[in-house]
């Protein structure tokens, strides 16, 4: 017998069966590293593939890889698309929405806090004084109280400025806005903030917030600003009373206008009429004379050769045209004492010659 | 269990990475990182990147925030150069300038409501309530833009401000003061809208006094335009007239050659015309030429 046979079974009877237990516990440890081999594999591959990321279309990302933006100025900002990156804390990615129009909203000077605003809160109960640590408004250039509210939408321009530079670009809007309606109202009326000069008084506001983000570099470019305005709640009626003065001094006007207008044209026409009448009769009176001196021209030789003769028979002429046109001829017999005429004071209706009562 | 050439790499990679965390910290873009040394400062690393430690808790790393960072400062009543009382309140922007001396004065602490802010707070306001007690109420709104001054003196605000802080050890430098709420007293509103409520009804009579005027002013002004339009028509019409008449005169000058006859012309054209239409002519019998009707009289007895 070998005692270096490993077939053969060791001596006393144990040493074969912790053989085979090392084994089997060989067996299972290759098998578990195996596993962990495969799980280390997927984590590593997991790792890797975490550093995947979308840049999509409305926002830029920037990338920092130890804490340092990976390219400079603009060359920093990663484009739309699918990108790549170590994952944490190698490489951090920044997104930041660039195109798509964001809003900021004033919190000073409305009665209502932004926060009111947004549930929908209803007015506040008109107050005959005004509390500065509760209420808020703005003053007018005379002194008057006005409540004023703005919104901006504004789009970032320069992500990296906007990120990097301030811990809250956002509430620089918003205290731009507040900032801008005070200066403005400052500046205008109360009548020129409510109804005048309202498109100036925006225009200010929005020229005011755009001087204030330029000139901190922002990096945002403000679209739009909208405002609105409200009397004091407390005086509310009385400003609708102007309006409704303003209402009505416009509608006599516009009466006015109209009577002016109506009148002048009938004016302009009866004037018309009047000269086209003169100028009618003037011709006719020329054309008159002249038919008269042409027919005087004509008849000078025969009234010449014998007046009398002439004078008759243009009598005559004109006679047999008069009787035969006349609408109605009376013949007076002969030897009569008397005739009656009945005359109507209204026209009669057209039938035949009057009747005549010798 | 055998050495593979994997289990070698993961280890390794493991040793380094916890190598990198005990020996190096890293420093974002716009932050400052303050390496302490058993609390003393040693370091201040401002630039982003990679930076090498000592490991915890010989070397400690703070990191502060540089950007600009904001706060609201507490509305003041503030008695202005000319006696008028005014609300005033102001929104503050600020950087940390000196990382060290931030750190010395306040720690880590640069968020909302913290000491830092609280003191900036402070010395903003004193700076807020000195200017602005120099001017007038008209420097702040006036309808007068020549007159007003209010970003001067939000300028002024700011350079004080920024005076007084160099002059401390605070670390950071103010960026800029903006002036966000302007508010009156309150019992002064209640005058106000006393005043308001007065000037409202000065300017409803008025617009009613003016739209009447100037409806009045309307209505005169389009008489008159009518009136004249009328009379110069009519004046038109005398000249046209005049014209005729001078024609008619030439006329005449040929008629006057034989005055008889040119009568006779116009007076049996003027009886012709008069009786050419709807006349009733009542006749007897010795009526030229109907006497020649009456048969048993002779021919040659007119009438």
């Amino acid at each position: 017998m070998n005692p270096q046979d490993p077939n053969l079974p060791p001596p006393g009877g144990a040493p074969p069966a912790e053989d085979a237990a090392s084994q089997a516990l060989a067996e299972a440890l290759r098998s578990s590293f195996f596993i962990v081999k495969i799980i280390m594999v997927g984590l590593v591959l997991v790792f890797l593939g975490s550093g995947f990321f979308t840049v999509r279309p409305q926002e830029r990302a920037i990338k920092l890889r130890l804490g340092k933006p990976v390219g400079q100025g603009s060359q920093a900002l990663l484009n739309p698309g699918p990108h790549w990156a170590w994952p944490a804390p190698i490489d951090e990615v920044i997104k930041i929405p660039t195109t798509s129009l964001t809003n900021a909203d004033s919190t000073v000077g409305w009665y209502l806090t932004a926060e009111e605003r947004a549930k929908g809160a209803a007015e506040p109960p008109p107050a005959p004084q005004l509390n500065p640590a509760t209420a808020s408004y703005a003053l007018s250039a005379d002194t008057n109280i006005v409540h004023v509210k703005a919104t901006a939408k504004y789009h970032i321009t320069d992500p990296i400025a906007f990120h990097f530079d301030f811990v809250d670009a956002p509430a620089f809007i918003t205290n731009a806005l507040n900032n801008a309606l005070i200066v403005a109202a400052g500046e205008f009326s109360v009548d020129a903030i409510l109804s005048s000069n309202r498109s100036a008084f925006r225009e200010r506001v929005q020229q005011r917030v755009i001087e204030l983000t330029d000139g901190e570099k922002l990096g945002v470019s403000v679209d739009q600003v909208d405002v609105d305005c409200s009397a004091p709640l407390y005086l509310k009626a009385k400003f609708n009373e102007v309006n409704q003065a303003g209402i009505e001094r416009d509608n006599l006007l516009n009466l006015a206008q109209s009577y002016k207008t109506t009148n002048v044209l009938h004016a302009i026409g009866e004037a018309t009429n009047r000269v086209n009448l003169a100028e009618s009769a003037r011709k006719r009176m020329v054309t008159m004379i002249e038919a008269e001196t042409n027919a005087f021209l004509r008849l000078r030789g025969q009234y010449e050769r014998n007046p009398e003769l002439f004078k008759r028979i243009r009598q005559m002429a004109v006679l047999e045209n008069v009787y035969t046109n006349v609408e109605a001829k009376i013949m007076v017999p002969p030897n009569s004492r008397e005739l009656r005429f009945q005359l109507n004071r209204e026209p009669q209706a057209p039938t035949s010659t009057a009747p005549t009562q010798p | 269990m055998k050495r593979t050439p994997l289990t070698l790499a993961v280890a390794f990679v493991l040793i380094v990475i916890f190598g990198m965390m005990l020996f190096f910290y890293q420093v974002r873009k716009s932050e400052a990182a303050i390496v302490t040394f058993f609390g003393k400062v040693v370091h201040v690393k401002t630039d982003p990147g990679l930076g090498l430690r000592l490991p915890w808790p010989i070397e400690n790393i703070t990191k502060l925030d540089e950007r600009i960072q904001n706060f609201d400062g507490k509305a003041d009543q503030i008695k202005l150069n000319d006696q008028f009382n005014l609300l005033l309140s102001v929104y503050v922007g600020y950087q940390i300038s000196d990382p060290t001396n931030f750190f010395q004065k306040w720690g880590s602490g640069s968020l909302p409501d913290s000491q830092a802010e609280r003191s900036l707070g402070d010395l903003v306001r004193s700076s807020k309530n000195e200017v602005a007690g120099r001017h007038n109420f008209s420097d702040f709104i006036s309808t007068d833009l020549q007159q007003m001054k209010f970003t001067n003196i939000e300028r002024e605000i700011l350079e004080d401000a920024q005076r007084r802080v160099k002059g401390t050890n605070f670390g950071v430098d103010i960026k800029f003061i903006q002036i966000k709420k302007i508010a009156l007293p309150e019992s002064v509103t209640k005058d106000v809208f006393t005043r308001m409520t007065s000037e409202r009804e000065t300017f409803i009579s008025r617009i009613r006094s003016d739209g009447e005027t100037e409806a009045t002013k309307i209505k005169s002004e389009a008489d008159k335009q009518a009136s004249l339009l009328l009379s110069d028509a009519d004046a038109q019409a005398r000249i046209i007239q005049g014209e005729g008449e001078a024609e008619m005169m030439k006329s005449l000058e040929i008629l006057q050659e034989n005055p008889d006859l040119a009568t006779f012309n116009m007076q049996i054209r003027a009886l012709e015309q008069f009786l050419q239409k709807k006349a009733t002519l009542v006749l007897d019998l010795s009526t030229s030429p109907l006497q020649w009707l009456k048969m048993s009289e002779p021919a040659n007895k007119d009438k």
